[in-house]
């Protein structure tokens, strides 16, 4: 069982200045959707990236591909759960594991944000997507250790 | 009031089924009130189960106090502390269908369910949010779902130029006539307004408003604090109403 780890989220709690209905405003991402922290496991044949945030709510499974499915917000869409399929992340070495790993979560957050209209969607995506990115070691960790 | 109310119609229902159950002896309890003694025990029943609801749906005065409690809290991170009350303001708004004594029911508007301080806790504010249509920057915040903060608002008062009030209107998401009538009312208009989504359950709730004379008051970063601390609280305090 592996840890929390904690986000540092100062770089997300940012203002942007935009253009609302003509009239400029400065927005700033909803303290929602930020996580707080981050894990990775493996669980059977899975490794499950865990996000925990400010609040929880229920959630449901969604399948995406073969590879990738997720535990996802009932109302609000965040990502709780990610489901990576293990035999997508082969290989022993670990520059191998870290490419595919890597292959697979740009894979995946380019297919969500094609699909994603609103721009605090796509926003929270792109976070998501630069935090797995930013711990990716300590992630695919539990990974390393079962494969030793 | 709701909770006295329940508590008397507790004690009359009782007395009254302590005599349901005695020999008539009394005349006067025979003739008048004995006919009437399962009619008066439905009615009462019927009045607790009212009053009871009535509470379930207002709340209990110790979850608004706790929600004020954080409220304030917020209004002292963000705020300065020694700012007069009346013009340094948190006010927590909520989505849904409002009414208002002489206009009507309103459908899918954000109105004022709790404010910081003391002072102009009366406020009958009620803006429209909706997807198609935003009122304010309540209304807008609630329709965008993330923060928004509007500053450096045009300074006004009873003898602000029509331009400046068509200015203040138009960045400040609001109707002409709306900061005419304030006006009017000798109210103080803010100069910043900040609004923060309130989610419950994941789901959206309301807004946190944050309205300032000063001209500059964002403070991103405290109001991260401020969810980080306080969310989880205030959606479990605001998850029955």
């Amino acid at each position: 069982m592996s840890d929390w780890i904690e986000i540092d989220n100062n770089k997300w709690m940012v203002e942007k200045k935009t253009t609302i209905d003509n009239v400029k405003v400065t927005v700033s991402m909803s303290p929602y959707d930020l996580p707080q922290s981050i894990k990775g496991d493996v669980k059977g044949d899975e490794l499950i990236i865990e996000f925990e945030y400010i609040t929880g709510e229920r959630t449901r499974k969604e399948s995406h591909d073969n590879d990738i499915s997720f535990e996802v917000g009932i109302h609000s869409r965040r990502i709780y759960k990610m489901f990576l399929n293990l035999k997508s992340l082969g290989g022993k070495q670990l520059e191998v594991i870290v490419r595919k790993f890597e292959e697979l979560v740009d894979k995946v957050f380019k297919n969500l944000l094609k699909h994603s209209s609103e721009q605090n969607r796509r926003d929270y995506y792109t976070m998501t997507q630069e935090v797995i990115k930013d711990h990716t070691r300590e992630l695919i960790d539990p990974v390393l250790n079962q494969k030793a | 009031m709701c909770l006295f109310t329940e508590r008397a119609m507790i004690a009359v229902t009782a007395v009254g089924a302590y005599y349901a159950n005695q020999d008539p002896v009394t005349v006067w309890y025979g003739l008048v009130l004995q006919p009437y003694v399962k009619q008066f025990l439905i009615l009462s029943a019927s009045l607790i189960g009212v009053v009871r609801w009535v509470r379930h749906i207002a709340g209990h005065q110790d979850h608004w106090d706790a929600v004020k409690c954080i409220i304030d809290q917020l209004r002292s991170n963000v705020v300065n502390k020694k700012a007069p009350a009346d013009t340094e303001r948190v006010t927590l708004f909520k989505w849904g269908t409002c009414f208002r004594v002489g206009s009507h029911f309103l459908k899918d508007c954000v109105y004022p369910v709790e404010r910081s301080g003391h002072v102009t806790r009366t406020t009958k504010a009620c803006f429209l949010a909706s997807d198609a249509k935003a009122v304010g920057v309540a209304g807008v915040c609630w329709r965008q779902n993330q923060a928004i903060c509007v500053n450096n608002l045009p300074d006004i008062d009873k003898n602000s130029t029509d331009e400046n009030i068509a200015e203040y209107a138009r960045r400040g998401f609001v109707p002409e006539s709306w900061v005419r009538k304030q006006i009017r009312e000798g109210k103080l208009l803010p100069r910043t307004i900040a609004g923060w989504p309130v989610k419950v359950a994941g789901k959206p709730w309301g807004v946190i408003v944050v309205d300032s004379r000063k001209a500059e008051l964002c403070k991103t970063k405290d109001f991260y604090d401020f969810y980080k601390e306080h969310a989880e609280c205030l959606s479990k305090l605001l998850r029955r109403f």
